[in-house]
């Protein structure tokens, strides 16, 4: 099980392009139909800089990670057994909007660490993960947490 | 520069949105793996799945958040949202209906905008809780 020496941790950041293409797949996966996604010219109508990116989107950072098992190597990284953990809560905070086009630079830091003792027993460790992404003009765009939950094993 | 559809004036602490309804299948799932990037196998692979145990694959939580954020979007309109905020209570197994839907917990001013705080909850056919969020929406004022 991890500990409080993991908090302040960081990953290598990397570049996220905002394609239309796949802001379009991301929406029909979700089955929106708000037209606003497909058509750009629509958007620019309705005083979107470009085609606007769903709320949820940048969970598709996974795309552009610089390795395949970005997320596994985190885990294994940070020493959270991937067994005995699940993905607990996300959050995301919009400070401005994202569009196709852009290129966003995501850093990935632990954030935070408490451990419970668990209702059944044993102890249970509470992990926040934090991602910011920052945009082509220096932005910052959104901050997004992820709330792993870590189980002392069974054994 | 958001889509203007829900107005700050029309909207009581204690509304509504429509219910988002939609029975999964594993199709919906690879979808959404294709499109978010989440390969892990324990969410399309059937042989995978029931090695370990499960009853068969299981929706990535991201997948009904994402749903969740849909219907709070179809509500009060793209580029509004200022916070989503989601715990994932329990997994979606294929041939489970969710129904997403968000409710007006608080209507307030804050930094010079309008804003509604939701809450937010995702509950498969039979009333058991998959999601429960809040989000913060900032709101256009029909002036």
């Amino acid at each position: 099980m991890v500990n409080e020496s993991i908090v302040g941790m960081e990953f290598p950041p990397f570049e996220f392009l905002v394609e239309r293409g796949k802001i379009k797949e991301f929406a029909r996966a979700l089955g929106d139909k708000n037209p606003v996604y497909e058509d750009e010219e629509l958007a620019k109508s309705m005083g979107f800089r470009s085609t606007p990116a769903p709320p949820t989107y940048t969970a598709s950072f996974l795309h552009h990670v610089p390795d395949e098992n970005f997320l596994l190597n985190m885990m294994q990284e940070m020493g959270i057994s991937v067994a005995t953990s699940v993905h607990g809560e996300s959050g995301f905070e919009y400070l401005a909007p994202i569009f196709a086009g852009d290129v966003l630079t995501v850093r990935v830091k632990v954030k935070d660490f408490y451990q419970k003792e668990g209702k059944r027993g044993g102890k249970m460790n509470f992990i926040t993960v934090e991602s910011t992404y920052t945009n082509q003009e220096g932005e910052l765009v959104e901050k997004d947490r992820m709330l792993f939950i870590e189980r002392e094993s069974a054994a | 520069m958001a889509e203007n559809k829900l107005f700050f004036e029309d909207v009581s602490e204690g509304d509504e949105s429509p219910e988002l309804s939609l029975e999964v299948t594993r199709t919906h799932i690879v979808k959404y793996a294709g499109a978010g990037g989440d390969f892990n196998p324990i969410h399309h692979d059937e042989s995978f799945a029931t090695a370990i145990g499960l009853p068969s694959v299981f929706a990535m939580g991201l997948m009904q958040g994402g749903y969740l954020a849909r219907a709070l979007t179809d509500w009060v309109g793209v580029g509004n949202i200022k916070l989503f905020k989601i715990r994932f209570t329990g997994q979606v197994w294929p041939g489970e209906t969710i129904i997403c839907k968000a409710r007006v917990a608080r209507k307030y001013e804050e930094s010079g905008e309008r804003r509604i705080e939701c809450e937010l909850s995702v509950v498969n056919q039979i009333g058991d809780n998959k999601i429960s969020g809040t989000a913060v929406v900032a709101l256009p004022v029909r002036g």
